[in-house]
């Protein structure tokens, strides 16, 4: 058997999801008292439990809600159906919101756990913006030589943490709720979609909820294509105040800069 | 080569539990290894932190998904990370495991052991020589634990190990935990594997601790060093061998000062052999 073969053979032991050992029988001498699909099953277990514990990792509420027995059967089936492609174990399990819900399961625990896939959308996102490149410092002061007519035309730099999400469900809360142990604060006028912003605020991943017209702009700033005369323009159409807005974004490290 | 660089003594590997204490107290480690794919991402905590820490102790960089018997091309991303990595730490050297992690883009996150045959020989010096030629350095390779071990190879592990060092003219890690290991898994004889090493190829010694799950040993960095393994800690020391020396502990974390009490304990029994040189 060449090395080509060989490692073929292991991954059919590792990946496949009804492994096979049998090639084993002519080529492995197991290790200690094992026998060769115990010793297979070493490296089977070792290689889905990497996965497995990066998704408890990454997924701690969604866990918490479906309980450890659900939630390790469910991320046992994707580990077989989406081996990691990245040494980066951080970049590990992208897709996983869109497999519950693509799950024959999911019908059942929708019942109970509608709001389960927005869940695992938001922790993915908190989880992806902790490592997300640093953003530069910026001399504010720099702007303050420029005429208004100059600063009409800068345009927002966002930070590179800043994500968006459009939810049907208040998971911000349920998350809160379920990683403090404190109450969830629903109130009763509160109404879908709800609007929220994923960042990072001094190396710690934050959501915040924001209404319908700052998600808006903020979906404009996104997409690339707004300065700031065309952000003041449209927020006055949406009856927002630039100045007040944008300073609180600034405290937040939503916007880190300006540029032409 | 950046292998002109030295580090000295015991070192530990940086684990995120001890990173407060790294930065704000006065610890007495000479280096730290760095686990190379645990630092990877563009920026946050642990990267400032590891730039911050570096202010304070030299340090490593160690892989484990070079792949270096897997048949897939090398990870040029991967590798630019880590050479971007090295210059900017001013790493002193980078090591990573004689095994394979990669089978047609999947990743294991286990290192595989290999055939020892004299075609795996040659294609991990090839690999071995494309990851220094990118990375315009010299790198240690360290053996591995395995649970299982192939029929009909052509060489024992320790002359695999060896023939590659020699064929790619790198340096070695060497495991002691994992030479254990494998001895308890499969009746390898440890000191004659020793015996074979081109001693002066070694420029670093892992030491670790293995779980013992009755019918195998597993290598999970989770407990103390055994005795055993500190005995050939010994045995390696009476050839000279001096060479700098890590505690490798990744698995229930103890806290600093207990392996601490392991650094020690390696600084002690050197500095024994070195008096009685």
């Amino acid at each position: 058997m060449n090395l080509a073969e060989y490692q073929e053979y292991f991954s059919k032991a590792l990946f496949n999801s009804r492994p096979d050992f049998d090639w084993g029988n002519a080529v492995i001498k197991p290790a200690g008292r094992l026998d060769i699909q115990q010793s297979l099953e070493v490296y089977r277990t070792n290689t889905h439990g990497a996965c497995i514990n990066t998704l408890k990792q990454i997924f701690p509420i969604c866990m918490k809600v479906l309980g450890v027995g659900f939630f390790t059967a469910l991320a046992k089936r994707y580990v077989q159906k989406y081996p990691s492609k990245n040494s980066d174990l951080n970049a590990y399990g992208s897709s996983f919101s869109e497999f519950i819900k693509s799950q024959n399961i999911y019908q059942d625990i929708a019942q109970d756990l509608p709001y389960l896939k927005e869940l695992a959308l938001l922790e993915w996102d908190l989880h992806a913006v902790y490592y997300v490149e640093d953003d530069e410092n910026f001399d504010w002061s720099s702007l303050q030589t420029k005429s208004v007519e100059e600063q009409l035309k800068l345009k927002p730099i966002l930070s590179h943490s800043l994500r968006l999400l459009n939810m049907q469900f208040p998971v911000d809360k349920i998350w809160f709720a379920n990683n403090t142990g404190e109450a969830s604060t629903i109130t009763e006028n509160e109404t879908s979609p709800y609007h929220l912003v994923i960042s990072r605020y001094d190396y710690r991943a934050v959501v915040k909820r924001i209404t319908e017209q700052e998600y808006v702009l903020l979906n404009m700033l996104l997409r690339d294509t707004s300065n700031m005369q065309e952000l003041t323009e449209k927020s006055q159409e949406l009856g927002l105040i630039p100045s007040e807005f944008l300073t609180q974004w600034m405290k937040s490290s939503w916007i880190v800069g300006m540029r032409l | 080569m950046l292998l002109n660089k030295q580090i000295r003594g015991t070192g530990l590997g940086l684990r995120s539990p001890h990173v407060d204490t790294l930065l704000t107290e006065d610890v007495d480690i000479p280096w730290l290894e760095v686990l190379a794919d645990n630092h990877l991402a563009a920026g946050g905590f642990d990267r400032a932190s590891l730039f911050a820490l570096r202010e304070k102790f030299p340090m490593t960089l160690h892989g484990v998904s070079s792949s270096i018997g897997g048949l897939d091309p090398i990870d040029k991303k991967y590798f630019t990370d880590i050479r971007n990595l090295m210059q900017d730490l001013e790493i002193t050297w980078f090591s990573d495991h004689l095994c394979f992690t990669q089978i047609q883009g999947k990743h294991s996150h286990d290192l595989l052991p290999l055939p020892y045959t004299e075609e795996a020989v040659k294609h991990c010096a090839q690999k071995i020589l494309d990851i220094q030629d990118f990375l315009q350095e010299t790198i240690l390779i360290e053996n591995v634990s395995s649970y299982i071990s192939i029929r009909n190879t052509e060489m024992n592990e320790a002359e695999f190990v060896k023939a590659v060092a020699e064929e790619a003219d790198c340096f070695l890690l060497l495991d002691l935990n994992n030479i254990y290991v494998n001895q308890y898994n499969h009746g390898d004889d440890a000191r004659q594997y020793i015996d074979i090493m081109p001693l002066e190829r070694i420029k670093e010694v892992h030491l670790a601790g293995f779980e013992n799950k009755q019918d195998y040993l597993l290598d999970a960095h989770n407990n103390p060093v055994a005795s055993e393994v500190w005995e050939l800690y010994s045995y390696l020391l009476e050839k000279n061998q001096y060479v700098p020396t890590l505690i490798e502990w990744d698995n229930a974390i103890p806290s600093l000062d207990r392996l601490l009490q392991e650094k020690n304990q390696a600084d002690s029994l050197r500095e024994k052999f070195l008096q009685a040189a």
